[in-house]
């Protein structure tokens, strides 16, 4: 256990994720196990390319183009 | 608090020989403020920019030939339509032209 009383491998146990092992997700689990770290971002590092101009930066709520990129839900 | 003036009359800092018509000077000043907003928010995404990229010389050359755009469009705007700034950043004539000019939502 670490000090916050987790311990640090977990098998969370999904029930239908492939590659989980299927232990199936009785009620009731006091102490559920994470198999995968449960976020893990991937941000790569930006490198400042072309930028929009004043006008547009603000209408595309970025000064970045690589940046914008609106919900179409 | 209920605002001084019921519409907002023309700043007497506008006169007739500006050339300005006078229902212009609206859409004027919100050019001028939108060109504000404009340089304010590209120097804001620079300085968001700069502090995880303190030494990218590209962007430092942009964020300085922003800032001094930006404080010559403030200058010009509140030289002619009164104070963008509630204390510290311009001196005022009499009376105290922070409460006589109308508020955003006035406008």
């Amino acid at each position: 256990m670490n000090s916050n009383g987790y311990q640090s491998t977990f098998i969370y146990p999904y029930p239908n994720i492939p590659g989980t092992p299927n232990i199936s997700a009785q009620p009731g689990v006091s102490m559920p196990m994470f198999q995968f770290q449960l976020a893990h971002a991937y941000v790569p590092w930006h490198y400042m390319g072309q930028v929009f101009n004043p006008a547009e930066a603000l209408a595309h709520g970025t000064l970045f183009p690589e940046l914008f990129s609106p919900y179409r839900g | 608090m209920d605002n001084k003036q019921e519409k907002p009359q023309t700043p007497e800092t506008v006169k007739p020989e500006d050339g300005i018509k006078a229902e212009n000077i609206n859409n004027l000043r919100e050019q001028m403020l939108l060109e504000i907003q404009q340089l304010e928010f590209t120097a804001i995404e620079l300085n968001l920019y700069l502090d995880t990229h303190p030494d990218d010389q590209q962007a430092l050359n942009l964020y300085n030939s922003v800032v001094p755009q930006l404080r010559q469009c403030i200058e010009a705007y509140e030289q002619r339509f009164g104070p963008l700034f509630h204390f510290g950043m311009s001196t005022s004539r009499q009376p105290w032209q922070w409460i006589c000019s109308p508020w955003p939502w006035d406008l």
